[in-house]
């Protein structure tokens, strides 16, 4: 019994947790944050193919981890990518925030507004596109422990799956009800975003150097 | 003929607040868990450690919302009234799940890895 909660036993469980929620942590939030502002049936779909699509592109990008490193400058136009999307969230919650006020002041005598919504179809772009930036960033920076220990990747993919999918619908059900803390999310998201450029960068300068000394 | 009148019965105070006492206890024992952990690891692990803890707290918070969903996680009964902010026990997972990913996302896990791979070989 005592092997059970062994040091060792409890290492490796915390390093799955870590890969894990690195696999899929903003993956989750980028979701939650797309799927916030839909209704709650819609809300329910986008979770699932945000989920199902961040699964088939990891599965696509780790069957060709040695193609894709092999290409320079894929890092910095995955965090580009991401930074157009974490523009677009800004806008759509600038608007939320102008309609709103606008709606309250509008509001109609049956407590109606006319404010215009976020479509699924919108929402199930942006995850879409941040899913190829940031699953493409998870295979690559997993690319070295995939070699070393595959199974350990394979049960981290399926765990990361079903922690997409609880954690994405925790922070859609938060944000939908407290609007004000997408702006954390969407901080978090720009983060990654500028991680990803800053090392996309680092890679691409030298052989930007190479060209132009040449 | 007398009419018997019978009163709603009112809800069982121990109970509603017994669970948001366990939900309370629960966040402080995690609260003070992460705190010595920020105070007693080393800084290449305080932040996996910290995630890993708000995740914890966060899966702990769900259990106990989905065990009991009329009584916490409806926002009637068991939910707390801060500033006039009406937060329930969803409210809580939301947010730990937040914290513990953007934890997890702010630390190096490349860094942090071979340490722990380091300890356990010790």
């Amino acid at each position: 019994m005592s092997e059970i909660f062994s040091v060792e036993v409890l290492t490796a469980f915390l390093q799955v947790i870590m890969i894990d929620l690195v696999l899929a942590g903003d993956n989750a939030i980028v979701i939650g944050l797309a799927a916030a502002g839909l209704p709650a049936e819609q809300r329910k779909k986008a979770i699932l193919i945000g989920i199902m699509a961040a699964t088939v592109l990891r599965i696509i990008f780790a069957a060709a981890t040695t193609q894709l490193l092999q290409i320079v400058g894929l890092l910095l136009a995955g965090g580009l990518l991401l930074l157009w999307v974490c523009w677009k969230m800004w806008r759509e919650l600038r608007a939320g925030h102008e309609d709103a006020e606008a709606a309250a002041s509008l509001e109609n005598g049956d407590g109606t507004s006319k404010a215009p919504k976020k479509t699924l179809a919108q929402a199930t772009w942006q995850i879409i596109i941040a899913d190829v930036s940031m699953s493409l960033d998870n295979v690559l920076a997993v690319a070295g422990a995939a070699r070393e220990h595959p199974w350990v990747l394979v049960f981290g993919l399926a765990l990361s799956i079903a922690l997409m999918g609880l954690a994405a619908s925790f922070i859609a059900n938060l944000l939908q009800k407290h609007r004000w803390i997408a702006y954390v999310g969407l901080a978090v998201i720009l983060y990654v975003a500028l991680e990803m450029i800053y090392r996309g960068t680092n890679e691409v300068l030298p052989h930007v150097s190479a060209l132009v000394s040449a | 003929m007398p009419v018997e009148l019978s009163t709603p019965k009112p809800p069982d105070l121990r109970e509603r607040h017994g669970l948001t006492l366990i939900l309370a206890v629960g966040l402080c024992a995690a609260a003070t868990l992460a705190s010595l952990s920020l105070l007693s690891l080393p800084a290449t692990l305080a932040l996996p450690a910290f995630s890993v803890i708000c995740m914890a707290a966060a899966t702990f918070a769900a259990v106990l919302a989905w065990l009991k969903p009329t009584r916490i996680a409806a926002g009637r009964l068991g939910a707390i009234r801060l500033n006039a902010i009406r937060l329930n026990a969803w409210d809580i997972v939301g947010a730990l799940t937040l914290i513990g990913i953007s934890a997890a996302l702010l630390s190096d896990p490349e860094q942090a890895i071979p340490l722990l791979e380091a300890r356990q070989t010790d």
